[in-house]
This record gives C-alpha cells, sequence and structure tokens, in this order.
C-alpha cells in the first residue's frame, strides 16, 4: 500500500476511535500529569477491608502498573509492603492473599519466606502448597533450597509438587546422580524424566550426552522422553562432539526423514539444523 | 554481458537484509563493450518478499526503476527498500532482477530479504521455529549469552531504564540489542511482537512461548528448544495467566495508546502515560508469581523481548503518526533533572557506555552495543538521542529494523532525496 494511503486509513481509524470515546477522554485529561497522584487512592482502596474483592484486586493490579515507574514509586514501597503484610494472614480471600504472598515474596521479604519454609517443613502451618511456596521462594535466586526442595521430592506423594521440587534441584551440583536415575528409569512419570533431562543437562553435560543418546536410540522408550533428550542434545554445548559421531548422525537422519512421532521428527530436524 | 548489483550492508557472505528503509545500491554492467549504454530494468521479482526502487532516497519507491547503464561498467547508483507490507520469510525470497529493456532478457539478479519484525500471533511456523531455535541456542540452558542480557534489567538497575524519559529509547537499545545477538545465531531471525491488546493465543502455546499450567509453568512440547530455559538458577518459566487466553491482555488499546497526548511527555511517561498503561499493565496482566510481573525478575521470562517489541512498536507508530522523530523537536523528547543521568539526549546509555559507579550500576554486562554490517548505526556507545530515529527519516543511518504496520515515510520538512 502506498505510504500517503497508509497514513490516510490510520488516522481515519484513530478520528473514528477518539469519536466513542471523547468525553471519557476529556475528564482524564483533567486530572494531573503526575503518576504519583493516584498512588494513595490505591493503598487506600488496597488496604481497605470494606471494599469489594474485584476493587482490591483492580488497585493491586493498578499499582502494580505503576510499580513500574521505579523511582517515582519508591518513597510509597514501605506502605504498599506493610499493606501487603495485613492481607497476608489468615482470614483474607485466598485470591488477594496468594496475591500479596507472591509479592512479599518477589520482594524477598524474609518475614514471607520464613512462613513458606516452615509450610514446606510442618504441612499444618503451610500458606499454600508445596509446589507454590517452591516457586514462590524460588523469586530469590540465593534462597538456598536444595536441600528442603530435596526433602520435598522425596516426602510428596502428588506429582506437580515432585516437578516443582526438581525444578530448584536442577541446579543444585549434589542432585545429579537423582536426576541421572530418574532419566534412565522408564518407570518413573515422564514429566520428571522430561525435567531430568533439563537437570542433568544442565549439572553435568557430558554425562547427561552418554544417557541421552541411548534414550533417542531406543525405539522401545516414550516418544516425549526422546524427543525431549534429542532436544537437549541440539541446545548443549556438547553439540558438535556429538555430531561427530557419524552413526549417531545416521540414526538422527533416519528419525528426521522417517520418523512417524512428530515430535522426534521435529527435535531431529532441529538438531541437524543447528550449525 | 551482465548486470552486477551491489547493496550497501551486505553481510560477509554478500547477504543484503532489507526493511523499509531505503539504502543506497548501485548497477554497473559487466563484460559490456568499451561504448555506449543500456537500459536496465530493476523490478522486484523474488517469491513473497516485494522490493521497491527510487534514483533517490524517498518513500516513493516503485517496484521497477530503469536505469541507463555505461556499458564501460560504471556504477549507477539507486536506491531500493522492502516493499511495505511485503516482508520476506527468509532469506532469497525477496529478490532484485535485473533485465535489458530491450529484449527482456534477465542480465543478473540478487537474492535478498526484507527482514522486518512481525505480530506473534500471525507469525508462520518457520519463522516463529528459527526465532525459537536461536533464543534457545543463546539462552544454553542459563549459561549462555542470554545471561547477559539477564543481568541488565534488575531491582539494582531500574533507575537506569525506568521512571524517566529514558524508558523507551534504553527499552529500543535492549530489544535491538538481543535481535542483533540472535541474528548472529541466524541472520533471518527478528523478535516478533506480542501485540496485548490483541487476542493471541498463538503466541502461548506448548509450540511457542508454552502454555500455562495450573501450577503456572509454562509448558512446552517435548523437544522445544525452550525446554532446556534457565535463569537465575531457575529452571523453566514461571508464568501464569490473569487474561482469558482468548482475549487481550488488561490492556488499553492500540488507538487508545495512540491518543494518549501527542507531546512525548504525555505519551511515554506522564501520569497517563503508555510506561503504566499499556506497558506495565501488559506485565501485571500475568499472575502475582509471574516472573514477567516485576522488573527485577521479568527477564527471566522471555516473552518479556516479546512485550517490549510490541512497546517499542507502538512508539514507532506514535512517532510516526505524530511525525516525532527529530531530536531536535521539543515534542519527541522529554527533559528531566540535569542529574538523572542516562535520561537526556545527548547522554550514553548504559550498560553499552560500560560506565560504572557513582549514579549507575556496579557493573555493565554485555560490553558495547554490538556492530552489525547492515548499518553503523547506532555504534558502541549509543546516546540516548541515537534511538530516536530507527528508520533515518530525517536522514543518518537506520538502526537496521522495522515493524510491519510502520511505514518509512519522510517528515514533511525533508524532501525526497536529501539530507
Amino acid at each position: 500500500m502506498n505510504v500517503d494511503d497508509y497514513r490516510k486509513a490510520y488516522e481515519a481509524e484513530l478520528a473514528a476511535d477518539a469519536a466513542t470515546v471523547g468525553a471519557t477522554e476529556a475528564a482524564d485529561s483533567a486530572i494531573g500529569h503526575d503518576p504519583s497522584d493516584r498512588i494513595p487512592a490505591l493503598l487506600a482502596t488496597l488496604g481497605d477491608a470494606n471494599q469489594s474483592l474485584l476493587a482490591r484486586i483492580a488497585a493491586l493490579k493498578a499499582i502494580s502498573a505503576i510499580r513500574f515507574l521505579g523511582v517515582v514509586f519508591a518513597p510509597h514501597r514501605v506502605a504498599f509492603l506493610n499493606i501487603l503484610r495485613q492481607i497476608a494472614q489468615p482470614g483474607t480471600d485466598p485470591q488477594l492473599y496468594e496475591r500479596a504472598l507472591a509479592i512479599l515474596a518477589a520482594e524477598k521479604d524474609p518475614d514471607t519466606q520464613q512462613r513458606l519454609r516452615s509450610g514446606l517443613k510442618d504441612p499444618q502451618a503451610a500458606l499454600v502448597s508445596p509446589a507454590t511456596a517452591l516457586r514462590l521462594l524460588s523469586f530469590d535466586d540465593h534462597a538456598g533450597l536444595a536441600d528442603l526442595a530435596l526433602d520435598v521430592f522425596h516426602k510428596a506423594v502428588d506429582l506437580a509438587t515432585k516437578e516443582a521440587a526438581l525444578r530448584v534441584l536442577a541446579t543444585d551440583a549434589k542432585s545429579q546422580d537423582l536426576f541421572a536415575k530418574l532419566l534412565q528409569d522408564k518407570s518413573q512419570p515422564r514429566s520428571l524424566r522430561a525435567l531430568s533431562v533439563t537437570g542433568l543437562n544442565y549439572l553435568n553435560p557430558q554425562k547427561f550426552a552418554e544417557i541421552a543418546q541411548n534414550i533417542v536410540k531406543d525405539h522401545g522408550d516414550y516418544e516425549d522422553v526422546r524427543a525431549s533428550a534429542l532436544g537437549a542434545l541440539a541446545n548443549t554445548p556438547l553439540h558438535h562432539v556429538i555430531r561427530d559421531n557419524a552413526k549417531f548422525l545416521d540414526e538422527i537422519k533416519t528419525l528426521g526423514a522417517q520418523s512417524p512421532l512428530e515430535n522426534l521428527r521435529a527435535a531431529a530436524g532441529r538438531f541437524l539444523t543447528r550449525s | 554481458m551482465n548486470v552486477q548489483i551491489d547493496i550497501a550492508g551486505a553481510d560477509a557472505q554478500g547477504r543484503a537484509f532489507l526493511t523499509w528503509a531505503p539504502v543506497p545500491a548501485t548497477a554497473k554492467m559487466v563484460g559490456g563493450a568499451d561504448g555506449g549504454a543500456t537500459d536496465v530494468v530493476l523490478r522486484s521479482a523474488g517469491s513473497l518478499g516485494g522490493l521497491v526502487f527510487d534514483t533517490v532516497r524517498s518513500d516513493q519507491g516503485k517496484s521497477s526503476l530503469t536505469l541507463n547503464l555505461p556499458n564501460d561498467g560504471q556504477p549507477v547508483a539507486f536506491f531500493v527498500a522492502g516493499e511495505f507490507q511485503k516482508p520476506s520469510s527468509t532469506f532469497g525470497d525477496a529478490v532484485l532482477e535485473a533485465s535489458d529493456k530491450a529484449t527482456g532478457n534477465v542480465l543478473g539478479s540478487k537474492a535478498v530479504m526484507v527482514r522486518i519484525r512481525k505480530n506473534a500471533q500471525t507469525l508462520p511456523a518457520p519463522e516463529r521455529d528459527r526465532y525459537l531455535a536461536a533464543l534457545g541456542i543463546l539462552n544454553a540452558r542459563g549459561q549462555g549469552a542470554y545471561r547477559d542480557f539477564r543481568d541488565m534489567h534488575t531491582d539494582e538497575t531500574t533507575r537506569e531504564m525506568h521512571g524517566s524519559p529514558g524508558f523507551l529509547p534504553w527499552h529500543r537499545a535492549y530489544v535491538l540489542d538481543l535481535e542483533r545477538a540472535l541474528q548472529a545465531i541466524d541472520a533471518t531471525v527478528t523478535v516478533p511482537y506480542w501485540r496485548f491488546d490483541q487476542p493471541a493465543p498463538n503466541l502461548f502455546t506448548a509450540d511457542f512461548m508454552g502454555e500455562s499450567d495450573s501450577n503456572e509453568v509454562a509448558q512446552f512440547r517435548p523437544g522445544h528448544p525452550l525446554n532446556q530455559w534457565a535463569t537465575d538458577h531457575e529452571l523453566g518459566i514461571i508464568r501464569g495467566l490473569d487474561f482469558d487466553l482468548n482475549g487481550p491482555a488488561n490492556v488499553i488499546s492500540e488507538t487508545a495508546t495512540m491518543r494518549l497526548g501527542n507531546t512525548y511527555t504525555r505519551f511515554a511517561t506522564g501520569r497517563l502515560g503508555m510506561e503504566i498503561d499499556p506497558h506495565g499493565s501488559a506485565h501485571v496482566s500475568f499472575s502475582e508469581a509471574s516472573r514477567i510481573h516485576f522488573i527485577g525478575t521479568a527477564v527471566r521470562d522471555p516473552v518479556f523481548f516479546m512485550l517490549h517489541a510490541n512497546v517499542d512498536r507502538l512508539w514507532a507508530k506514535w512517532q510516526w503518526v505524530n511525525h516525532r522523530t527529530l531530536a531536535t523537536d521539543p515534542a519527541a523528547f522529554a527533559r528531566t533533572a540535569t542529574d538523572n543521568i542516562g535520561h537526556h539526549l545527548g547522554d550514553t546509555m548504559w550498560p553499552w557506555n560500560g560506565i560504572t559507579g557513582g549514579a549507575r550500576p556496579a557493573t555493565a554486562p554485555g560490553g558495547p552495543f554490538p556492530a552489525t554490517k547492515v548499518t553503523p548505526a547506532p555504534g558502541p556507545t549509543p546516546k540516548v538521542a541515537a534511538m530516536l530515529d530507527h528508520l533515518a527519516v530525517n536522514g543518518g543511518d537506520p538502526l537496521g529494523y522495522a515493524y510491519d504496520d510502520v511505514p518509512f515515510e519522510l517528515p514533511p520538512t525533508v524532501v525526497a532525496g536529501g539530507p
């Protein structure tokens, strides 16, 4: 399209839209231009238990958006966190409660982190599910969660908690044997084996490459596990070394060309096109 | 007798990557007679990407151009650009063909790519997959160069890029830096934008940026390049949607964004400025457990760059609509306190300037701004002003990228052919 015509069309679109919202916009533009003007009223709404849940969540979202202004929000940060601490107490609606807890965890609030840790050790004291607690504690990359996560992994009976624990353990050097064991054990849930692909590749690429090549070649193993392993081999620092293995490369070429399994075929394609 | 075509900014393999901004090129006869000249028609002959030509730098290029080429091999200059709204999908699907006007015989051709940032929702699968593969390699299980990008945007560095006029220029540079890193892996890749004011169900799928499960973990198809995603010792991407997957995020529309005001202050950083909504609102359209929800952890989620490509697109579109690309235009940027270092037009931007300590952060990850053969802009230590005119409509060098819905249009004050 000619640029002049394109401009006319876009300006017409803007004009048509402006006509439908003129009154609202005029009211908005009558308010001042300082973003911090809005913050006290929003904090008051958020902290007011008599306000509706929707109004309080809307205020929280609006404050969260304004927080992207960084220094502009800084003078209000302490008041905001204090309100969140009040909200993050038993008795608050769970929808608001969990949101407040997440923000406090992201802020690395020591009391919140301690309460989340306590809940992982003692289910009676848990604020949220173990999987959620691990996700929230992981905001802090210096949280030192490995021992706690390993304990959670062994005690947990539900898959979601085990998965969350493995995500934490994936950066713990001591956990590489656990990942190697899970990855090679066909009786394990496939989601745990898929996470073990990533975990072992992260912790010990050499060991991972050896195990993964065997899994990829094993036609009796599950497609998704084989595809995950092959996809990871395309993304390992040892990729070029693995490509030098002519026999394995032929196997991948065959998979890429002939495998009836879509994920495996696609992963083979990615492995082969990686330069 | 052949025609040789040379386009400025070709890479080491001779490949030219174009946007909507015209770039200089030459055509010359090779193996012709000593005297006389031949009328040669240049035309766009690709299977997908379109090209336009002109003898001067203009926004009125045509799909064919006749040049009178001296047979002795003297080059003749012209300008070539991608034809607006006819982007390439891959290298070589745009072709510049030169033929003898008298006989119609093809005397030469040059394969190029019209490399344009596109809407992620409608991105063709092959382009999506190349983008993802490059992103996965850049991340390299948390140990690749993506770590530098992660380290640039943290709680400790916030003042460099948020809450001040430099918000939009800094993030423009940031997305471009990442894009160039991806292009060093695969030159055909651009950063797609997440148009957050429209439904984008194709984006949050197991094939693309991950489908959030009930535990707010992005799930990918087995073998997906982002299955290995890791940042900050965190495996995977924690992301929950607080909006309907089949609807827009909780943001104002594009047209409402354009109406925020026709000065930069009102548009970008004011009380109702776009840094809050749609930008901040897009970030917090995800659950509070989502890493993208917070400045300090947002870059753990690679959707960050697609969100910010859209923020940049909105700025680029606002600049185009209002002709606000000239650094000397007081409405094109905002003034700020003298000591607000990094947010004046003449300030260099951290971390690319390498300055640490004092008002700047303690470290400067990533090094200087990466160079590209496509354009010398913005240089290794870009200033804020260098980011204002991404297509160089006022002259100078473009930044080497463009959006599929923001055209190259000369401002009213600039005539074709100059500056």
